[in-house]
């Protein structure tokens, strides 16, 4: 009961923020190496895939957050306070997913490497 | 208060009683004082005055601009008054003014008497006032920062800043940070554990709220600039060649870590004036706040999206399109959250009977400015228009926008509220109105100029500017917009000067909130309650003018005095049920003789005087030390009654105490300065010029056997708190086996590591090393604390709470042992695999 609750409500925001540094430094490293390396070239199908593979790895992973957080034990019962603690999570988790969806899209379209 | 309670005592022998438990004693004794409503008003009071200092640098800054070529300032002095007047502004009173309103307010609005750590609130605001005091004696001495507030490499580095003025930035911002960090780690625990009984967290008051969030965030924001400050100070003192580009450096990781801190700065600071508005209007507007729920959430939103757009101030300096493209997302959609506040402020207003009072005329000065600031700044978080504005006036323009409107104004909203409690006077308010105007107009007139001179093209931080660009009249008349707002200042400060002399008296309650600090006496006496409330709504939906006299009557929790112990009530966090009695420290000398321990650290680092530093160390750790042995006794205590038939444990033996959540507070903090420091290093490898290194040689076996000794030191820790009677032993192997573990790390990075100074990435590995030596070195300082325990006889079995937070250092510390071995030997392999 101590933390949990509060733990459970950021969790969407949590995979926001490691989506962040694992898609910023997945593209920032592969465009430091992509002068070496033929297969990470920016012009090329391989370091897109890989980045808009994670981007809907993104996606998922928020959807499952919201879902674990529906059935969570720590948000049950008909309380007031968990019916807050369930309120104010299913907003926050709204919020992570479209955040994720909003900040990544452009991994589809734009130039990835060029300056 | 839902309950009938007595503890069968005359109130006024109560009072009595807790103001010889509670109170600061006179003369010399105040530099002893603990109390949170003594630190709280010296916070506000210290920061005013730098915000007074800071003022009047902005007048001779405007005065400079006033007119072309101007011969008032030469560059030299323009360098240092606009920095201090930046880094005043940010960090000397910005952040330590709303620490010091959150550290006055936050115990009476959740309804207990103190923070939880008294003594770190007495520690944070000595290294406050001694780290601003140095900063200011550079300024007097002709040798302050002169680099910006942001301090950019490599105009900070000691190639472009031979001088100390760096380096006093450098410590000096740390030193005063030390206080932030103390504040963070203080605020949170308290709105978590040390509250009014009954109040869930459904029911805390939406300040604490603002509260919570901010504080976590300047638990995260901090490190990285603390950590920034630690490389850049180690470069310019032992030639670490972190930002050197020449040596496998890069300037911009300097501006990653800043921005990364700097960014939710913004925020840190804006969320507690959002705070107060949330707190004041519903009471203006005599209705409850509309959004409460939904206000939360924006809250918590914000925290996260505000550390996801630190690199939209570095648009220009070369960053891919598609990562431009996150910051600028992140940037555009940090707005929405503010958005819905503004809504729901404005959904209160048009719900409820709005009072036109002085707090209302600066909350709509808020409204306003701050509104023209985040419209600016959803400007300036589009790609293209912060290409043409950046480094311009017009981003001047915006950032006192969003800083004056986002704070001064609420903090001027604040004031006028909230002085009545402090002084016991209801203003009078015959000069308010005209200083409202004066700054409200001042400032526009100032600042919305300002954003012509940028658009025109005039950048930042130039000292004088030819007569042919047509800048001269706007700059002018921005200056004289800047000196009508200093007049009005003046006035708001004449204004609370008559207000605590001729201020009217009242009895309780002026402004008919529904807030807890109403239900005490004004001034509010040193214990806050004479007993501790049971609440049974929302704690700001109350009736002050009913639960005051029952609690001032020891109808609450707590409303009998009991050995002169300082006692407040623990609650769990969910909840808000009583779990524990948390026994304070009385008044102590200790926390003003380890900030000067501490202060004596940086003044040696700043004079260079390395071979004396070991002594200041050892006397910082000394005077630690002596706070935990002087908290309480070695023998245990039943638990206690608080009163209406009620017994719960104290601190000391209960499952989650104060100190126990301090301690994860505070490793989180030292997580995210080590994660940083990590992800510096790799920005180092995948970004920096002159990679690889010519030589990484790394002695494999001896770091291995490092990280296990590490591992030893959590195994020994574990076995102490298991079994009584493994104690002594558990904690000798902890101890052995820290000091070890140190020593290796050690040797590896003094030893058979190239020269640091002739790479970053030799630099890098050698500064992971000496972290991972350090922990265990502290590591050892806690597992001796715990052999000295359990050679004095402590109860280990029932008494084990500083031996669960020397565990957790102890598992932390092998964690950043196998972390850094980890990490040196994938540096080194990836070194090797990008050799020619």
């Amino acid at each position: 009961m101590m933390r949990r609750p509060v733990l459970i409500m950021v969790l969407g925001f949590l995979v926001w923020s490691g989506a962040f540094l694992g898609i910023y430094f997945t593209q920032a490293t592969a465009c430091s190496l992509a002068t070496e390396n033929q297969f990470l070239h920016p012009s090329g199908w391989a370091l897109r895939s890989v980045l808009i593979g994670l981007f809907l790895a993104s996606v998922v992973m928020v959807v499952a957050v919201y879902r674990l957080q529906r059935r969570s034990s720590a948000l049950s019962g008909d309380t007031r306070t968990s019916d807050f603690l369930k309120g104010v999570t299913t907003y926050v988790s709204v919020a992570a997913l479209f955040s994720t969806a909003f900040c990544f899209i452009g991994v589809f379209w734009l130039t990835l490497c060029a300056l | 208060m839902s309950e009938n309670m007595t503890s069968g005592q005359n109130p006024i022998a109560l009072h009595r009683a807790l103001e010889r438990i509670w109170g600061t004693k006179p003369g010399w004794g105040r530099l002893a004082a603990v109390n949170h409503n003594v630190i709280g008003i010296r916070f506000m009071l210290t920061a005013l005055v730098f915000f007074a200092i800071g003022g009047i640098l902005a007048m001779l800054i405007r005065t400079q601009l006033a007119s072309t070529e101007s011969v008032f300032m030469d560059a030299e002095t323009y360098a240092q008054v606009f920095t201090m007047h930046g880094s005043i502004m940010m960090f000397l009173f910005a952040i330590p003014f709303f620490e010091g309103m959150a550290i006055y307010l936050l115990p009476k609005l959740l309804g207990n008497r103190d923070l939880a750590f008294p003594r770190l609130g007495a520690y944070g605001y000595w290294c406050y006032l001694f780290g601003g005091l140095i900063l200011i004696g550079a300024l007097i001495g002709g040798v302050a920062p002169d680099s910006g507030w942001f301090m950019y490499t490599p105009l900070s580095s000691s190639v472009y800043a031979p001088g100390i003025n760096s380096d006093v930035w450098l410590l000096g911002i740390t030193f005063v940070e030390i206080s932030a960090l103390s504040a963070a780690v203080e605020i949170i625990v308290t709105i978590m554990k040390i509250r009014a009984a009954g109040m869930s967290i459904d029911r805390i008051p939406i300040f604490a709220w603002y509260m919570l969030v901010v504080a976590t965030m300047m638990l995260v924001g901090f490190p990285p600039l603390i950590l920034g400050s630690i490389l850049l100070e180690v470069e310019r003192a032992f030639d670490l060649p972190f930002f050197d580009p020449t040596r496998g450096g890069d300037p911009l990781l300097w501006q990653h870590l800043f921005w990364l801190f700097g960014h939710p700065e913004v925020y840190i600071i804006f969320l507690p004036a959002a705070g107060a508005i949330s707190t004041i209007l519903p009471v203006l507007a005599g209705t409850p706040l509309a959004g409460y729920r939904m206000i939360v959430a924006a809250i918590v939103s914000m925290a996260f999206l505000s550390f996801g757009l630190w690199v939209h101030h570095m648009y220009t300096v070369g960053i891919p399109h598609v990562a431009l493209s996150f910051f600028s997302a992140a940037s555009a959609l940090v707005a929405v959250p503010t958005a819905i506040q503004i809504f729901a402020w404005l959904a209160t207003i048009a719900h409820g009977r709005p009072r036109f009072s002085i707090p209302m005329l600066h909350i709509f000065g808020f409204f306003f400015v701050f509104v023209i600031g985040g419209l600016t700044g959803v400007m300036l978080a589009m790609v293209p228009f912060d290409w043409q504005a950046h480094d311009t006036h017009f981003v001047v323009a915006h950032l006192h926008y969003v800083l004056v409107g986002g704070f001064v104004f609420p903090m001027l909203a604040m004031a006028y509220y909230w002085v009545p409690h402090l002084s016991g006077k209801q203003p009078v308010q015959h000069l308010s109105h005209a200083a409202f105007w004066m700054v409200f107009i001042g400032f526009n007139v100032a600042f919305f100029f300002m954003h012509l001179t940028g658009l025109l093209g005039m950048p930042r931080r130039i000292f004088e500017y030819p007569s042919d660009f047509g800048w001269e009249t706007l700059n002018f008349v921005s200056s004289m917009g800047s000196f009508l707002m200093a007049m009005g200042f003046a006035l708001v400060a004449l204004d609370f000067i008559l207000l605590f002399k001729f201020g009217r008296p009242f009895r309780r309650n002026p402004w008919h909130a529904g807030t807890l600090e109403w239900a005490m006496p004004t001034p509010p006496p040193s214990y806050n309650f004479a007993s501790i409330a049971r609440i049974d709504s929302r704690a700001d939906l109350l009736d002050p003018d009913k639960i005051g006299p029952r609690l001032a009557a020891g109808d609450g929790y707590l409303g009998m005095p009991r050995h002169d112990r300082m006692e407040v009530l623990g609650v769990d966090p969910i909840s808000g049920e009583p779990d524990q009695v948390v026994e304070l420290p009385r008044q102590t000398y200790l926390p003003l003789w380890t900030a000067l321990a501490t202060g004596v650290f940086f003044l040696l680092m700043l004079f260079k005087l390395y071979w004396l530093i070991p002594l200041a160390l050892a006397a910082v750790i000394g005077c630690f030390w002596l706070w935990t042995v002087r908290d309480g006794s070695p023998i245990d205590r039943d638990p206690v009654s608080i009163g209406h038939g009620l017994k719960i444990p104290v601190h000391i033996r209960a499952q989650i105490p104060p100190s126990h959540l301090a301690m994860v507070l505070t490793l989180v903090a030292n997580a995210t300065l080590y994660i940083s420091l990590l992800f510096g290093c790799l920005f180092l490898w995948v970004s920096a010029p002159n990679w690889p290194p010519q030589d990484v040689s790394l002695d494999i076996q001896i770091l291995v056997l490092a990280a296990v000794v590490s591992i030893l030191a959590c195994v020994g820790s574990r076995l102490a708190s298991r079994k009584t009677n493994m104690a002594l032993a558990g904690n000798a192997l902890a101890f052995c086996a820290h000091l070890l573990s140190a020593a290796l790390f050690l040797w590896v990075a003094l030893l058979t590591l190239p020269a640091p100074s002739g790479h970053a990435a030799i630099a890098s590995l050698f500064v992971i090393l000496i972290y991972a030596a350090l922990h265990g070195m502290i590591g050892a300082i806690f597992a001796a604390h715990a052999i000295w325990r359990a050679l004095r006889g402590h109860d280990e079995a029932v008494r084990s709470l500083d031996l669960r937070i020397g565990r957790l250092w102890h598992d932390y510390s092998a964690a950043a042992g196998v972390c850094a071995v980890g990490f040196c030997l994938n540096l080194q392999s990836l070194i090797a695999g990008s050799t020619p």
